[in-house]
């Protein structure tokens, strides 16, 4: 039941193709449609999930697809997969809700915007490695129309760049995964094959950094994190906040499932540098986004830094360190959602600027309370307000990387300081500038918020609360998985290693 | 069906060149009905007639190729076939038809049409015989009557003054590569005293290579360079895709370098075996395979260096051809047999792509004279089918998945890479070539920028006819199931290179 996330995300991009232009309203409808739906069957799937003795992998469907190469078509999902295609189905439903005011080749939008959620599910259900490649790459092309057609500030250049930072991280994966193929002399592309081989540490030692690597530049590591803003910025609001909310973490979950589980001697070689350029993320990210001039590229780096932590949980490789990294991915796809339907939908497409300067003699507190309040609430969640999932998340990989690093911890902590500082800084200029008294340079009326947008961010505010007051709904989904042979010897080598 | 002729007698060679011998006698049918027929029918009418008798001898030969085809060799090692030959012949025999569609889609045919079928026709005789050789004259020969046929053709349309002097180019650079070829080869039957490859082969067995040898080993390959337009001897390549008619255009981006890359390494699998040398990493041992390597590396990096900086698509497809040349060399390097079975996987494929592209270009440039990127333009706005399917089209070639140019390139890298005895050893080659796939990206996405995003110059809805879209339509579709299923046809290309 669960390949249906895929299914009915594809059947609805081609119907939607098929649409009429000039009825953007059945398109809307329909995108919304497919994606409840897939959400529901991914949430149905969750909440049944029941994995067998020792076993967390529950398959779904497996057939032979390219017998010459041994290539399955197998999906199959684990607890994380669980975790990876709730999200999904959450950030995709409120993704279409706050584009609901697209109008311009609306079908064309759509048809693109559920092909990309259809990729992301495949890649979260794929454990036949070729065929997550290939739902990799599938939602790599749809990220370019959506930027290139429909986005602002530089588009055809932002577009331009993520495709190609994508692929080339794409391929930097791809060559771990044929090594690791050829290398295995396995007939077999499966994941639990493919662990059975015990690969030298020689080899490990080049194709685990080249292989992590190549995932994460779409996880935004810095110093190879530059993409990220700048395709942030460009894209509309649902893309971007599919971007930030789902695909940035097909990067970090692609990195946990392929390099991480296949060559854990090489993560243990590798993962103080590695963890190092993690927390220098989440502090680059942070004092870059303190300085920025337009609101959106404040969330922009806010993403970097969130997702340095990410992936600062997973090379802790402790399983406090993965959970928490599971649960931050899960955390920040909701809340870099919630911030970007903010930034993008409710104020650019009402202000048709983004530039603090102009924002700030605007008085959007006073015209904009919803917004406001929105914002608020996203950036306290997301720089760890006690209640919400960044702070369970965000405690969780401190935690971890205390317990391997101590350093890196301390640096995600300044980084957490200078969180708030820059949140705060965004809050105030755009909403309540502190010049009271002086006359607002624009004061025209703003249109209201929508039903959509409301209902949209309720969605995504109760979801992050939910997680935030009960975690055990995430943590005892990744807990099998965490003891499953997948990632036993992950945890186990390090902890020999120390 | 399966049954091995060792060919002795007059009857026995036409069992095992029927196709070729079918293609031939329609070469010579449309000469006839064209000479009978010209000024006595319309000429759109008898143009199109002639097409027809054309895909009916290449339909009848590829009934043959699939029903009736032994396998075996005539006696001296002149011919052979097998599996894999009838494989890679169906291709080239499927591309040939769909060359000779786009020919169909012209409204307004230039004279001499019988010559053109004909020679079109003969082209694809040499690439047959291309195919099934297995001795250095045959190979010669077959080589030299695709090629000069193609000479002919790229200047066919010789009221236009740019296409003599592109044929005329194409000519010389063509002779010069068939003198270093042949010298090449005499230095081999100097060597060796044989022509056969397989008598070579023998003849060569636990001895070590020359410099008189090697000398005739690398001239070969300046030759066959030539022929697959494999930097650095691709100069030829961007005029004459420019400037020939596009059917023909088609032909040699497809069929030719199909035949072009299966004896290449017929010639040099079969002939030279034990001299390939190898490649580990960075450290190699001297051998043909690093000479391969080296054009592999150089065709890569130059092709899709020159594809970013074009103005003229054509031109870009040119370009990239090279590029995609240098991917397919990588399979011919590869020491398994399935090394360049996936080649030829990936050749034929690629054909099939580029066939369709070169059919939207003539459906937006019908006179092949404006080929620059303002025609592509706002292709969404004025017919957003042709749009989609240049979208599968050129992502396939890009490489993206789940069509089929990806799956023939991982398959094709896969096979590079996988090597009994020295497995990995291409990788930095492997590395290069997706490092390079990723440049190309870049202009592929240029291609369906200009479609999708920007606006239309000009409006008017495009006047495609039934053979355009078919011949579109049939391509993209090709290259869409045999993204999603490959299975069956990959395995028969595996199975049959591996026998």
């Amino acid at each position: 039941m669960l390949a249906w996330t895929v299914y009915i995300s594809f059947l609805s991009a081609l119907g939607c193709f098929l649409l009429p232009k000039e009825r953007p309203d059945i398109s809307r409808q329909l995108a919304l449609a497919g994606t409840i739906v897939a959400a529901l069957v991914g949430l149905i799937c969750a909440f049944s999930y029941a994995p067998v003795d020792d076993n967390p992998i529950v398959d779904t469907v497996k057939l032979s697809w390219i017998p010459s190469l041994g290539i399955q078509y197998y999906l199959a999902a684990d607890g994380i997969s669980m975790v990876m295609v709730v999200l999904t189905g959450i950030a995709s439903v409120a993704a279409v809700l706050f584009s609901w005011n697209i109008e311009e080749r609306a079908n064309e939008f759509f048809g693109f915007f559920l092909a990309l959620i259809g990729g992301v599910y495949g890649v979260f259900i794929s454990f036949d490695l070729f065929l997550l490649f290939v739902f990799y790459e599938i939602a790599i092309i749809p990220k370019y129309f959506l930027i290139a057609i429909w986005g602002s500030t530089r588009k055809s250049y932002g577009a331009m760049k993520i495709v190609l930072y994508s692929f080339i991280g794409s391929a930097l994966a791809l060559i771990g995964i044929m090594a690791a193929f050829v290398v295995s002399g396995a007939h077999s592309f499966e994941l639990q094959q493919l662990i059975q081989h015990p690969y030298t540490s020689e080899f490990q030692q080049w194709a685990f950094p080249v292989t992590f690597i190549g995932f994460v530049i779409l996880a935004g590591m810095w110093p190879f994190h530059t993409w990220a803003p700048t395709g942030h910025v460009a894209a509309p609001t649902g893309a971007s906040m599919l971007l930030a909310g789902v695909v940035m973490k097909l990067g970090a979950y692609g990195a946990l499932r392929v390099p991480m589980t296949l060559f854990p001697m090489g993560a243990a070689m590798w993962r103080e540098e590695l963890a190092l350029l993690a927390a220098i993320s989440i502090v680059a990210g942070a004092l870059v986004a303190l300085v920025q001039s337009d609101f959106k590229f404040i969330i922009g780096y806010s993403s970097v830094s969130h997702m340095g932590f990410v992936l600062l949980g997973l090379l802790a490789t402790t399983e406090t360190g993965l959970s928490g990294a599971v649960l931050q991915m899960f955390s920040h796809g909701i809340l870099a959602g919630l911030l970007f339907a903010v930034v993008g939908r409710m104020v650019y497409a009402r202000t048709h600027t983004r530039e603090l300067s102009q924002l700030d003699g605007m008085e959007l507190g006073k015209k904009l309370p919803f917004a406001a309040t929105v914002f608020l609430i996203a950036a306290l969640a997301s720089v760890g307000l006690p209640g919400f999932s960044g702070f369970v998340a965000e405690l969780h990989v401190i935690t971890g990387a205390w317990s391997s690093f101590s350093y890196t911890a301390i640096m995600a902590g300044v980084g957490i300081v200078i969180g708030v500082a820059y949140s705060m800084r965004a809050l105030l200029t755009v909403f309540w500038p502190s010049h009271q008294g002086m006359p607002p340079l624009n004061n025209q009326l703003l249109p209201a918020i929508t039903a959509q947008e409301k209902i949209g961010s309720y969605l995504l505010i109760g979801t992050s609360l939910i997680i935030g007051l009960y975690p055990r709904l995430i943590l005892d989904l990744v807990a099998p998985s965490l003891h499953s042979p997948l990632l036993k010897p992950l945890i186990s080598s390090v902890a020999g290693a120390q | 069906m399966n049954q091995l002729i060792q060919a002795a007698t007059h009857g026995d060679i036409l069992k095992l060149t029927a196709p070729e011998f079918i293609l031939v006698i329609t070469a010579l049918v449309t000469l006839a009905v064209s000479f009978a027929f010209t000024g006595r029918m319309e000429a759109l009418r008898l143009s199109r007639t002639l097409s027809w008798l054309s895909v009916l001898g290449l339909g009848l030969a590829g009934g043959v190729l699939l029903f009736n085809q032994p396998s075996g060799d005539v006696q001296g090692g002149l011919f052979y076939t097998n599996e894999a030959c009838r494989l890679v012949k169906l291709g080239i025999a499927a591309l040939g038809v769909a060359s000779i569609w786009l020919h169909m889609g012209n409204q307004r045919p230039f004279p001499h049409q019988g010559e053109f079928h004909a020679l079109l026709l003969l082209a694809l005789v040499g690439m047959f015989l291309l195919v099934g050789a297995d001795h250095l004259l045959m190979i010669f020969v077959a080589l030299e009557l695709t090629a000069l046929s193609l000479y002919v053709l790229t200047g066919f349309e010789k009221s236009r003054s740019i296409a003599t002097q592109t044929a005329l180019k194409y000519f010389l650079i063509g002779g010069v590569s068939a003198a270093f070829l042949l010298y090449g080869f005499s230095l081999i039957y100097g060597v060796t005293g044989y022509l056969s490859l397989s008598d070579i082969q023998v003849a060569l067995t636990d001895k070590p290579i020359t410099p008189l040898l090697a000398m005739g080993l690398v001239m070969s390959l300046i030759g066959f360079g030539f022929k697959i337009a494999a930097a650095p001897f691709h100069m030829w390549a961007p005029d004459v895709y420019q400037v020939a008619p596009t059917p023909v255009a088609s032909l040699i981006a497809s069929a030719s370098k199909v035949a072009g890359f299966f004896v290449l390494g017929r010639f040099l699998w079969g002939g030279f075996e034990g001299f390939e040398g190898s490649i580990h990493g960075w450290h190699w041992d001297t051998g043909w395979v690093v000479a391969l390597g080296l054009l592999a590396c150089l065709s890569m990096i130059i092709g899709n260096l020159a594809a970013l900086k074009q103005s003229n698509l054509r031109r870009l497809l040119a370009y990239s051809a090279v590029a995609h040349s240098g991917y397919a060399l990588l399979g011919i390097m590869s020491p398994s047999e399935s090394g360049p079975a996936s080649a030829a996987f990936y050749m034929i494929t690629y054909g099939v792509s580029i066939v369709g592209v070169f059919g939207l270009l003539h459906v937006l440039s019908p006179d092949g004279q404006n080929t620059n990127w303002q025609v592509l333009e706002g292709l969404r706005h004025r017919s957003p089918w042709m749009a989609a399917c240049l979208m599968v089209l050129v992502l396939s070639m890009a490489g993206i998945p789940p069509l089929v140019g990806f799956l023939a390139k991982f398959n094709l890298f896969i096979w590079a890479l996988k090597s009994s005895g020295n497995p990995l050893g291409l990788i930095l080659l492997v590395a290069l070539a997706l490092g390079a796939s990723a440049v190309s990206l870049y202009y592929y996405l240029g291609m369906l920028k200009s479609a999708f995003c920007k606006d239309a110059p000009q409006t008017a809805s495009i006047g495609a006819n039934g053979y355009q879209i078919s011949l579109i339509g049939a391509t993209t579709l090709v290259t869409v199931l045999l993204g999603l299923f490959p299975g069956t046809l990959l395995a028969k290309f595996m199975l049959a290179f591996a026998s």
